[in-house]
């Protein structure tokens, strides 16, 4: 058992690119073992907040639709239907499993896209919402790798 | 026999007979960063006389999916007029019997390097002005060329909207090709329609990948050829310009491409094109740099998913790149930016 896979990639890939790399003998294979090393790397980060960021995304896209579901909007076109709205508010993933996670997460980045372009041409404090939501996701899942 | 051994005595084989001579093989290796071909240098014995070669085989798939024949007349027509230093196109094979796939042999350049981290190395840091000042001048030279001197209309169609076409290209390709909903490159396409700019008035060859990566340079602070053609195609001067200066091709996002401000690179670019940068069409353009770019990245991660090749680089390049492409365009477009990852757009 591994008790702190996050950990143990990271450990895995910083062996690969100081103990395996130096003894390759080719520039390609050095830079393939790089770009493996750099993945590894980003599993690592990715690993133990992957559930946890999206299910925090999902969660903040339900507030932003809980706002809109409740809003006085003369037109409503291009947004979710109210009862799209409240099924998904309604909906959790089938399991914790990250495939079931992913499949409620590209549901609820799908109806953000549309509440989005409707912001924009309707409310202009919806959208800055929904960019201020966006930094969020992009901070909480930003990865920390060297810059090639 | 080892595979790559193997390849190379194929290669020596196919330039023997291309050249009508003798023909061995001395080395072969294969370099790292060809994302869109598997690039091969190789080392022969013409006649007993040394030659390089640069190798570029079609992958089973790859970053950019391009015509290879269009990518080899590019370099004809610009090696043929020397606008910009490319090396010497030899050949171009599409029979796949030969080598398993098609592919084309160029002349090895003999001096240069490509990698952008080697310009954050001490050696290099009194001569980055200088490479800067080449790098943009040389793209402010291609501007200046119509692609009537260089010949290039003869193959590729003048798109009568470049900004148009580019935008209806690329995001045909997120639509096709984006494994999951992508909510800020889908509002950076919807902020590129409402901010389409009026038709080009100039229409010039562009490189379409003009980035610190795609040329090799010398210590000297020299840039001896100009790599990567194959997304070339007629279009806007300023997408080169813009796509050259887009934060993910350097550490510092003051920094255009780790070699100098900005700023001053379009001031180099404008004085060896003749153009005055049009910056409420040049801010279109760099929002369109950002997503074309994801919409590679997002293409490569579909072919990584679901293709053939699992070479890293695509993989690397769907998930890691996105974040920071993201990154970039959320600066650049949200209304409450502090400007972290990208400068503002002026």
């Amino acid at each position: 058992m591994i008790p702190s896979p996050g950990q143990t990639l990271t450990d895995i890939a910083v062996r690969i690119a100081t103990h395996l790399m130096p003894a390759l003998n080719s520039n390609f294979t050095q830079a393939d073992s790089g770009l493996i090393t750099a993945l590894l790397l980003a599993f690592g980060q990715d690993f133990e907040r992957a559930i946890y960021n999206r299910m925090t995304d999902i969660d903040e896209i339900k507030t932003v639709c809980a706002q809109v579901r409740e809003s006085p909007i003369d037109d409503r076109s291009g947004l979710p239907s109210q009862q799209e709205l409240d099924d998904f508010m309604q909906q959790t993933p089938t399991t914790l499993m990250l495939a079931d996670v992913n499949e409620l997460h590209a549901h609820a980045m799908e109806l953000l896209i549309r509440i989005h372009a409707w912001a924009e041409n309707h409310d202009s404090d919806l959208d800055r919402q929904v960019w201020r939501l966006l930094r969020h996701h992009c901070e909480r899942n930003k990865f920390d790798l060297p810059v090639f | 026999m080892q595979p790559l051994q193997h390849t190379g005595e194929l290669i020596a084989a196919y330039m023997a007979e291309h050249w009508h001579c003798e023909c061995t093989l001395e080395h072969i290796e294969q370099i790292p960063g060809g994302a869109s071909r598997e690039t091969y240098l190789v080392r022969l014995q013409k006649n007993g006389e040394d030659v390089g070669v640069v190798v570029r085989r079609d992958p089973p798939s790859s970053l950019i999916d391009t015509e290879r024949a269009h990518e080899f007349k590019t370099y004809q027509a610009v090696y043929r007029h020397g606008v910009v230093p490319v090396p010497e196109p030899i050949v171009l094979e599409e029979n796949p019997k030969e080598l398993e796939r098609p592919f084309s042999v160029t002349a090895l350049v003999a001096s240069g390097q490509a990698s952008p981290t080697g310009l954050d190395e001490p050696a290099m840091q009194p001569v980055l002005e200088k490479l800067g000042a080449a790098k943009w001048t040389l793209l402010g030279k291609l501007a200046r060329t119509s692609p009537d001197e260089l010949g290039v209309n003869e193959f590729m169609p003048t798109p009568e909207h470049p900004a148009q076409h580019e935008l209806d290209y690329w995001k045909g390709v997120i639509e096709a090709d984006a494994l999951s909903p992508q909510p800020i490159a889908a509002a950076a396409v919807r902020w590129l329609q409402r901010n389409l700019p009026p038709p080009s008035t100039a229409a010039t060859l562009v490189h379409g990948d003009y980035r610190t990566g795609n040329f090799l340079y010398t210590s000297e602070g020299d840039i001896t050829t100009v790599l990567d053609w194959e997304m070339a195609h007629i279009g806007d001067p300023l997408e080169d310009l813009a796509w050259s200066l887009d934060p993910l091709w350097s550490v510092d996002p003051h920094i255009a491409g780790r070699l100098m401000p900005r700023e001053d690179a379009i001031g180099i670019w404008q004085d060896a094109s003749g153009i005055s940068v049009d910056r409420t069409a040049f801010k279109w353009w760099q929002i369109f740099a950002s997503v074309k770019a994801i919409a590679i990245w997002i293409s490569s991660a579909e072919d990584y998913i679901n293709g053939t090749t699992k070479e890293p680089i695509l993989a690397l390049a769907g998930w890691p790149l996105i974040d920071r492409q993201s990154r970039i365009l959320l600066d650049r477009l949200s209304p409450e930016s502090d400007h972290e990852y990208a400068e503002a757009l002026v």
